[in-house]
């Protein structure tokens, strides 16, 4: 067995199978010696986050011993790793460093039968999967190790080849279809027929919704002896937000997102059924893993999609959990889909056909914790904690802090269910140690002396604490509530239920891990923590050039990108001002791109959170000079100047960023800040419009 | 346990580096108007090649006003099919594309173009397949829409099917002629 196995791992060059055709002679020769063969590197190094993709030929599936090995530090002198087990009955993943093997996550071994099976191991952040065929078959959660190395080692039953490495980046595809019909473009039919098409020619074009549809342009898809399926993208995207904006033709057809597409046969499938369908088992709204072309529902419900009318459907898919939306409301949230990684779809059944627009596909990275019986494994602490009954508890006198996550984590959103009793309990971020960590805390009046009535962001160092927001409770909250902490550049803002009750402007997103905190003699408990990305900001946008709808007269809709703006009625350029159509509440951001920056002067004001006939929350003023490449800023609010900064654009092109999240306004010249002020007034109800002025 | 030891200290080397060839697109031997190198922060090395907006920006399809181009010179190590990927920043959908040309100065209609619509941001786009032979050759990015950026671009033996440069890399000097 020994012998065949490196038989053919080594069958790559001449040389190679030479010298392990002599070590193999020397094992056999060896007697009573149990040798294992030796780790085959992968040349190239390749740092996290990363994806590696092979074939595994199993001869001897009850015998398969084959190890995998990830993140290693070294080829020559190897002592810390990733090892991935593969065997006949189990899968493993340990983390081998400093002579010691830990396990961190051991599963059931699929069926596997005499064959090729392709195999993909992920490594992103703090995770690691193991991947068959596609499917999820073990992972873990650790973030020691960060080496480039990867080998495989193939001891019995089975051999590794034609392993390949793909460094992971910023996952990100977008695709408006704004291009002339018949251009050569990324996608691949899979079934159906599918064409790009100009809305200019569809009878349905009045009828268009621009928030839905950015443009006129779209892709169309019909059945045709079944479902019609077209895809885009790579085979390692796995922890990511699929969307797409949907609109069936006529009765008969259905539209999908499919994600994580293996082939024509195999992918998840978010389906939108015709309202206006015949009706049976597949109306509705379903999530559907199709698996070698049969269909199983992993969940449903009543519903569907008008025809004619556009929709937003979208997936966020990450650790093999997915959460599905329609018009972002929440439909599905999967724990356990089929696929685990893959490209994205778009699917139609129905001779009538259904247009799709929009699809974006961005990186996804959340965590759900709901405290089953090994939930702690992927916890730190300190302090008294405990699960039972599906939820963790912390008890005094002494505080305490659960801590899991990628410690490379920052601008996010931690949220827990928490109920605390003569305690306070806390959202944790930014955790780099029990001496260093940030914490929203809160505790109604039978809380602990300092806390009770009151909400707190902190900072905890090896000196104390740092108290950087605190504020009076208006009424005493309730013992159990949703809280929620986000983390954003440049601020902290503690929530509990809708209502933000703290805040704390920051130099920069805390980096760290997240957890909960729990503090005073009772006791404190949470059934459930999550952590989202912060959530995608919607972008408006000037774009003059769009707004020529003579040339353009398909575009009236869409005189801009997304959220077409008011026309300004003042045609002096100097004095004119455009205001978005659009509605703006929470945190707002802007970005005026400026260019001819010291080759002209100039002056540009935007009036921030305010509307029309009203008076906005503040204003800033941007002025440059003739000569100087230097910008400068101003934010006022009523008539009181609140701040003013100065900075050099290098260029004579630059963009800048004002951020305006509660009453805090920042401002960022590329990539570096410049102005981070509190704005003393607050409107007193919500403002209608965010305008530009220019 | 001999056996072991001389097993354990032998490193294999299982798959072979893809030729990889890197050029950053300010590396180029000429340029020409309205070709523009541009100092941006956010590009590798901080600097790219532009062909700047015009004035007023085009909103259709009309073609380029001129043969603005930055062409490279670089040493192919092994003959084969090279995917060619650009590392791209785009103004928006009449801003997004560039002529991609190996060893000529012409564009015909089928001329291939290097095209997303990924917009105001740096990724990686692929191009065309080029049949390149052992040795030296030229690469021309070729004017095709204003407001088109170029930060790096890349060849590469790996199929874009199993490979996707995803993050900015580092210049493969060696391959480029000076």
């Amino acid at each position: 067995m020994l012998i065949g196995s490196w038989a053919a791992i080594h069958l790559r060059g001449p040389m190679v199978l030479r010298t392990g055709i002599v070590l193999v002679l020397l094992a056999s020769v060896t007697a009573g010696a149990h040798a294992e063969p030796a780790w085959v590197f992968l040349e190239d190094d390749i740092a996290p986050p990363l994806a590696i993709g092979g074939s595994l030929a199993v001869s001897d599936p009850p015998n398969l011993d084959v190890r995998l090995l990830v993140c290693g530090d070294s080829r020559e002198e190897l002592t810390s790793y990733y090892l991935l087990k593969l065997s006949g009955s189990r899968c493993s993943i340990s983390r081998v460093a400093d002579g010691e093997t830990v396990l961190l996550r051991e599963a059931p071994m699929p069926t596997v039968t005499a064959g090729t099976v392709a195999f993909a191991v992920h490594r992103d952040g703090w995770r690691l999967a193991l991947l068959l065929n596609g499917v999820t078959v073990v992972k873990a959660w650790d973030a020691a190790l960060t080496g480039a190395v990867f080998g495989s080692m193939a001891v019995s039953g089975g051999t590794v080849s034609d392993a390949y490495g793909q460094e992971i980046g910023e996952v990100m595809a977008a695709d408006t279809f704004e291009r002339e019909e018949g251009a050569k473009d990324d996608w691949t039919a899979l079934s159906g027929t599918w064409e790009h098409v100009s809305l200019r020619e569809d009878r349905q074009a009045g009828q268009m919704q621009a928030d839905k549809t950015t443009n006129a342009f779209s892709y169309s898809g019909r059945g045709k002896g079944g479902p019609g399926l077209t895809t885009l993208g790579n085979w390692w995207w796995r922890n990511c937000s699929y969307s797409v904006s949907v609109r069936c033709r006529g009765t008969d057809s259905v539209a999908g997102l499919a994600f994580h597409v293996q082939d024509a046969r195999n992918y998840m499938l978010l389906r939108a059924a015709n309202r206006m369908g015949a009706a049976g088992p597949d109306a509705g709204l379903a999530l559907i893993a199709v698996c070698d072309g049969n269909a199983t529902i992993l969940a449903q419900r009543p519903g569907g999609i008008l025809p004619d009318q556009w929709y937003r459907l979208r997936a966020v898919a990450c650790d093999d959990r997915a959460r599905c939306y329609l018009d972002d409301e929440l439909l599905f949230d999967e724990p356990n889909v089929r696929f685990g990684q893959g490209p994205v779809g778009m699917y139609v059944e129905g001779a009538d056909g259904a247009s799709f627009d929009d699809v974006l596909v961005s990186e996804w990275d959340d965590f759900r914790e709901s405290f089953g019986p090994e939930a702690l494994a992927r916890w730190e602490s300190t302090g008294e904690w405990g699960v039972s009954e599906g939820a963790v508890h912390h008890a005094g006198p002494d505080s305490g802090v659960l801590a899991t996550g990628d410690p490379l984590w920052s601008s996010m959103v931690v949220s827990a269910t928490a109920a605390g009793r003569r305690a306070a309990p806390g959202l944790v971020a930014g955790y780099q140690s029990p001496d260093d960590y940030y914490v929203f805390r809160w505790a109604n009046s039978a809380g602990p002396s300092g806390v009770a009535d009151r909400a707190q962001l902190v900072h905890v160092t090896a000196d104390g604490e740092e108290m950087l927001g605190d504020e009076p409770l208006p009424a005493d909250p309730p013992e159990t509530l949703v809280a929620r902490l986000e983390v954003r550049a440049g601020l902290l803002a503690g929530y509990l239920g809708e209502r933000r009750v703290v805040v704390a402007p920051l130099a920069a997103a805390p980096e760290g891990r997240v957890g909960l905190c729990g503090l005073g003699d009772g006791t404190v408990s949470f059934p459930a923590f999550n952590v989202e990305p912060l959530a995608e900001r919607r972008a408006a946008r000037v774009v003059k050039e769009f707004t020529d709808t003579k040339e353009h007269f398909e575009m009236v809709e869409w005189a801009s990108t997304r959220h077409a703006w008011v026309l300004p009625t003042d045609k002096d350029p100097a004095t004119q001002v455009w205001w978005t159509k659009g509605d703006y509440y929470g945190p707002l951001e802007v970005r005026v791109p400026i260019t001819k920056i010291g080759s002209v002067a100039g002056k540009a004001t935007l009036d921030l959170l305010g509307d029309k006939a009203g008076q906005p929350l503040c204003r800033v003023v941007i002025a440059a000079a003739k000569g100087s490449t230097s910008l400068s800023v101003t934010v006022t609010a009523g008539e009181a100047e609140v701040g003013t900064a100065s900075a050099d654009a290098a260029g004579e092109e630059a963009e800048l960023t004002i951020s305006v999240t509660g009453r805090v306004v920042e401002v960022t010249l590329g990539e570096e800040p410049m102005l981070q002020v509190t704005v003393p007034a607050v409107p007193a109800t919500a403002p209608q419009a965010a305008a530009a002025g220019g | 346990m001999v056996a072991v030891a001389v097993f354990a200290a032998m490193a294999v080397t299982s798959c072979a580096s893809a030729a990889n060839i890197v050029v950053e697109a300010e590396s180029f031997r000429l340029i020409k108007p309205s070709m523009v190198v541009k100092a941006d922060r956010t590009a590798s090395k901080s600097k790219c090649i532009a062909r700047p907006l015009n004035r007023p920006h085009a909103a259709t399809e009309t073609g380029p006003r001129d043969a603005g181009c930055a062409e490279y010179r670089v040493r192919i190590p092994a003959a084969g099919q090279y995917q060619f990927w650009g590392r791209c920043w785009w103004y928006d959908a009449c801003g997004n594309s560039f002529f991609v040309m190996a060893d000529t100065t012409t564009v015909t209609t089928q001329t291939p173009c290097l095209t997303d619509q990924l917009f105001r941001k740096w990724h990686w786009v692929a191009g065309p397949l080029l049949n390149l032979s052992a040795g030296e050759h030229t690469i021309r990015i070729q004017y095709r829409e204003d407001g088109a950026q170029m930060d790096q671009f890349l060849l590469t033996t790996t199929p874009r099917t199993r490979w996707t440069p995803t993050r900015a890399a580092t210049e493969t000097r060696q391959y480029i002629v000076r």
